[in-house]
């Protein structure tokens, strides 16, 4: 199947491009795709990863506009994806 | 609806009315009515620091209710340091212990004679004496007092009338900006003390569902899952890999020490998590240093703490930075403002602008900014140059040193870098208390809040819109955000769970109003709210001269462009090491002006940034009704 990807900000700046078509397996998750991307790039693996392996919040994924909250959701083909970087977490003193 | 009460300090008068409806009608309540009541009661010939000032403790429409995060207190006033509208705003307890007594507001006039506290309960209002606490720093304070109830303060710094001080409640949490400490140590007022008696029973039963509702979604939000964590220390990690962590004064953009500073580091030194009234969240910390020359236990530091007192004078040591923000809450200093002004000061300093008998002022030496910060509290030495911030500190230290001084309106930025995060720099440029990253919070580009720009802006923009780097669209982001952080202050929740994320959306709370008011409120009629609110503090503004050449950005950030680097992490040392390329060149403000015409088009104001009475009629916002 085919997905778009499309990367934002520091995402696009990691990866070195803001969108892309990707063929991925079919029964692909959002989970897998974020694992492929982050074998390209230390720095966004240390983005899209917490220290246990998992999606981090600070990687803000959405699937035809509507927020990933479980990163192992399948993906379908023809698919629109969008990552953020979250800067985000608190800026009140 | 509750009552305002008007407390004169010279005269001892109290004098409690019901508030007027309409009033709340127009302004909601919290900084929407304190900017209100200072449109009227502070005008342009008032000193900021002479009896005639006011300072106005108020409480937002959802404050003390089950609401959650209807904690947050607000103080409004003619700001010492921008000699205009100063506003400030916390969390804690004491916001919601004074609606739950039952204030909508809390005006204070004149000045006592000797140093003094006013004591709040719902049926009465005391002046009483405070000889013995003036002097004493807030743990001490605040131990006295917080047998009577809940307790907002000031420390030697306020008393001292150090423009950068903050009134600190709750023991920890500050109301630090723009210089309200100051106003109240020129009032010669050490404390506002509230006791409650009743909780607000008035609550229809719809309003309740609602906040039960919210109450239980913010329980479990997963945009909040770091702050839950970490609190507000989880940003140093993203903010310095975006390149939007300033440091040694916005002359860099990032660190290498910050696995030193991060989220992680600080949790070892924190042992339990706090939160304020009604919050499902707590992101609060209590820090521990156990030994050590640094042992202290403080609240915080939160991320603009860190920020300030660690990168900006490039400190890397997290004790330190521990100790230095308990040093500046217990002498009631803003520490965003103080972190900053350390910083031009070791600039100027570098620059052979300043020098101190005792301090090396040189970048990362903790002690010199541990002794600069007990100097500016007590105005000692050079202390007394920096206590007024960095706009005036530079004016008596002349030779060019107003070009160190990363300030707007007078008020020092807070800590993201406008080049980089650049809806923050417009923001900064706008806001009407100064430099200010909570007056609009734009964090829609730079947290990807994709799924709220898509309600809120057209689609044929939103890409452009969501690129941190283009600056077409962020006065598009700065208008919409500066509304419904305007609606969130003076409805008294906390933005770290609203306008920053949109785990609360305006939406929820006109629905949440509409119960409160027993009327339908829509989103649109309550973002014009916000829209009346910011117009009103602009005019309050215009009132005292500023226009578009105050809407301004320290020269740097428009003449000295930054690299941003990709850091990895060396297993060995925990030092960042830069990546070969950076991974974009040259960021800079690229036009502020086209900026400015942009946001002021978008508000109806003119090229000069000033409200048209076009603007002003439609916004209900009769001059001739302010202008007395
Ligand atoms: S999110 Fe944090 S600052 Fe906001 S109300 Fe909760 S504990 Fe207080």
């Amino acid at each position: 199947m085919k997905v778009k990807v499309r990367y934002y900000n520091l995402v696009a700046d990691y990866l070195g491009r803001k969108t892309e078509e990707r063929f991925l397996e079919d029964g692909a998750t959002c989970y897998s795709l974020v694992r492929v991307l982050s074998e390209e790039n230390e720095s966004f693996r240390r983005l899209a990863f917490t220290d246990e392996g998992k999606i981090s919040h600070r990687l803000r994924i959405f699937r035809n506009g509507q927020m990933i909250v479980d990163a192992n959701i399948r993906l379908a083909d023809q698919d629109e994806i969008q990552m953020f970087p979250a800067v985000s977490g608190g800026c009140y003193s | 609806m509750a009552n305002t009460a008007f407390v004169n300090l010279t005269t001892g008068e109290v004098i409690v009315r019901t508030t007027n409806r309409e009033d709340l009608l127009l302004f909601i309540g919290g900084r929407g009515y304190g900017s209100k009541l200072l449109y009227e009661l502070a005008g342009p010939d008032v000193d900021p620091l002479s009896p005639e000032n006011v300072l106005i403790f108020s409480a937002g429409a959802f404050c003390g209710t089950t609401w959650p995060t209807s904690s947050r207190g607000h103080i409004t006033f003619k700001s010492p340091v921008t000699g205009a509208y100063g506003h400030a705003n916390s969390g804690g307890y004491f916001g919601a212990e004074l609606a739950r007594a039952g204030y909508d507001a809390l005006v204070i006039t004149g000045k006592a004679s000797s140093p003094v506290y006013v004591f709040v309960t719902d049926s009465k209002i005391e002046i009483r004496p405070a000889n013995d606490l003036w002097g004493k720093e807030i743990t001490p304070t605040s131990e006295t007092l917080e047998k009577l109830g809940r307790v907002a303060c000031i420390g030697p710094a306020g008393e001292n009338r150090v423009l950068i001080a903050g009134v600190i409640n709750d023991r920890s949490r500050a109301t630090a900006r723009g210089g309200g400490g100051a106003v109240m140590g020129s009032k010669l007022l050490k404390a506002v003390v509230v006791k409650a008696q009743a909780s607000r029973h008035d609550l229809p039963e719809a309003f309740k569902a609602k906040a039960k509702e919210m109450m239980g979604r913010l329980s479990s939000d997963p945009r909040l899952e770091d702050l839950r964590r970490y609190g507000t220390s989880i940003l140093v990690d993203i903010q310095n890999m975006s390149g939007a962590m300033p440091s040694r004064n916005h002359q860099r953009v990032q660190v290498p020490f910050v696995q030193k500073i991060s989220a992680k580091t600080l949790d070892q030194y924190v042992p339990r998590h706090k939160g304020c009234y009604a919050c499902p969240v707590h992101c609060g910390r209590e820090s521990v240093v156990p030994d050590g020359e640094y042992a202290c236990g403080t609240g915080g530091p939160e991320y603009e703490s860190i920020s300030a007192l660690g990168p900006m004078p490039w400190v890397s040591n997290m004790e330190a930075i521990i100790y230095s923000n308990l040093r500046c809450n217990e002498l009631g200093l803003d520490t965003i403002s103080t972190g900053v002004t350390i910083a031009f000061a070791l600039e100027c300093a570098e620059h052979g602008l300043l020098k101190d008998p005792e301090l090396s002022l040189e970048w990362g030496d903790e002690k010199s900014v541990l002794g600069l910060i007990e100097k500016i509290a007590r105005r000692e030495g050079i202390g007394d140059i920096l206590a007024d911030g960095t706009k005036k500190a530079a004016e008596r230290i002349g030779f060019g040193a107003e070009r160190f001084a990363m300030q707007v309106k007078g008020l020092e930025l807070p800590r993201q870098d406008p080049r980089v995060a650049k809806s923050f720099g417009l923001a900064h440029a706008t806001g009407n208390r100064g430099a200010d990253h909570l007056y609009a919070l734009p964090t829609m580009d730079a947290a990807g809040i994709w799924d709220a720009a898509r309600r809120y802006f057209p689609a044929e923009i939103l890409d452009e819109l969501m690129d941190t780097n283009n600056e077409k669209y962020k006065p598009d982001i700065v208008v919409h955000s500066e509304h419904f952080c305007a609606v969130v202050d003076a409805l008294g929740i906390c933005k770290l769970v609203s306008a920053e994320n949109y785990a609360t959306t305006p939406e929820d709370l006109a629905e949440g109003l509409s119960a409160l008011w027993g009327r339908d409120v829509t989103v649109q009629e309550l973002l014009t709210i916000g829209e009346r609110i910011v117009n009103l503090e602009r005019m309050y503004n215009v009132r005292h001269g500023f226009n578009r050449k105050d809407d301004c950005l320290p020269e740097r950030f428009l003449t000295e462009p930054v690299d941003v680097w990709e850091y990895k992490i060396d297993p060995e040392t925990g030092m960042g090491i830069p990546s070969e390329k950076p991974i974009r060149n040259g960021v800079v403000i690229q036009n502020l002006e086209r900026m400015l015409d942009r946001y002021y088009e978008l508000r109806g104001w003119s090229k000069e940034g000033i409200p048209t009475q076009q603007t002003l009629r439609r916004l209900d916002l009769r001059l001739s009704v302010y202008e007395g």
